[in-house]
């Protein structure tokens, strides 16, 4: 019997990583921008999918993927607006890349996409730590929350290139402070951007939208295709 | 709680390292885990011994040291520790900083234990040389 100790130095998420560096990579040469979404569970994720469709979807080319423990209820409210494919994670916590290959696959898109949207299971733990080939994340943080959410759930903040506060039309009922949430997300972030809007009355809408293509074309050369 | 899906991860690599070193038995698994990894060492213990014992690490121990979460500052130059997950430099208070350590999930190495195999060119014969799968020691 023998021992032999070999040192090895590769990152445990390696394999995990380079697929979805290649699905970035393959969406990237369709033109396609994609978008991951996270948050708690009941932040206004697909509301405001759902509002983001209805605007962009005269001009754009949408797709999403919608992740949820059980039930098909999210894809059924967003397939009004464009192609969505459920991914049930059976109680996983979170996506991982192959559930999204495998889901993109299940989209079967004639022509690419300009968006695809992927709205990951909510959480704001286990979804952190996994790439899965977007172009941009972004964490919803609803002003029913607490405005002190970003420090408990670190990752999710660091991570994220924007923060969408959700349902600001709830503000004069409840005590959030905007200020208080941004300055504590940006200790974590200090570049995170923010986007205060209403799903429901629209206001700050525009804003995201704007916003939204412009992250696309500053990652995206081709046009939109529609 | 995303270990479960880590350790799968783990094992695979674990696994095409052995094999890439000869073979044998996985006695200890090294793991260096960031503050900033979203790995959470004691969940990852209890699901190591939840999925380890269908692999040929069923018995290895798994050590993990935990990596302190640290940046350099832009501005001062001070390597400093990032407490409470407040990204600014403790010396100018600066949130101009760039993470050094602390956020990687890696294997660093295994140990291999060799297996003298008594029935062993018996069943590679019979294979024509297939690769040995991994053999449940009764000990």
């Amino acid at each position: 019997m023998n021992e032999r100790s070999v040192s090895v130095g590769q990152s445990i998420l390696a394999e995990s990583a380079s697929r979805a560096e290649e699905f970035r990579a393959r969406m990237t040469e369709a033109g396609t921008f994609v978008v991951n979404l996270m948050s708690s569970p009941g932040s206004g994720k697909t509301s405001l999918l759902e509002a983001t469709a209805q605007r962009l979807g005269d001009t754009y080319r949408l797709a999403c993927l919608v992740g949820d423990i059980a039930t098909n209820r999210d894809s059924d409210r967003l397939r009004r607006y464009m192609p969505a494919v459920q991914l049930t994670t059976g109680g996983a916590c979170r996506l991982e890349p192959p559930l999204v290959e495998a889901g993109f696959q299940k989209l079967g898109l004639d022509q690419p996409a300009d968006f695809l949207f992927i709205e990951n299971v909510g959480n704001l733990v286990c979804p952190a730590s996994f790439d899965l080939g977007e172009h941009m994340r972004i964490v919803v943080l609803a002003v029913t929350e607490g405005d002190d959410k970003p420090s408990k759930y670190p990752k999710a903040f660091r991570t994220s290139t924007a923060c969408v506060l959700s349902k600001i039309d709830l503000l004069p009922y409840v005590p959030f402070q905007i200020d208080s949430a941004i300055a504590d997300a940006r200790s974590i972030r200090p570049d995170l951007e923010f986007f205060p809007l209403s799903a429901i009355s629209g206001k700050g809408l525009d804003f995201w939208l704007n916003a939204l293509i412009h992250y696309r074309n500053s990652r995206i050369l081709n046009g939109c295709t529609k | 709680m995303h270990e479960l899906s880590l350790v799968k991860h783990l094992l695979r690599l674990v696994d095409r390292e052995a094999i890439a070193a000869g073979g044998g038995r996985v006695t200890r698994i090294r793991v260096l885990a960031g503050e900033f990894s979203g790995v959470e060492p004691d969940l990852l213990q209890s699901a190591f011994r939840i999925a380890a014992p269908a692999t040929r690490a069923h018995d290895a121990s798994l050590e993990i040291k935990v990596i302190p979460l640290e940046a350099e500052c832009r501005g001062c130059g001070e390597r400093t520790r990032v407490v409470d997950f407040r990204f600014v430099c403790a010396r100018c208070g600066s949130n101009q900083i760039d993470v050094l350590s602390g956020e990687e999930f890696l294997l660093e190495s295994i140990t291999l234990l060799d297996e003298v195999d008594r029935g062993r060119h018996e069943f590679e014969g019979d294979r024509r040389g297939e690769p040995r799968p991994v053999r449940e020691t009764s000990s």
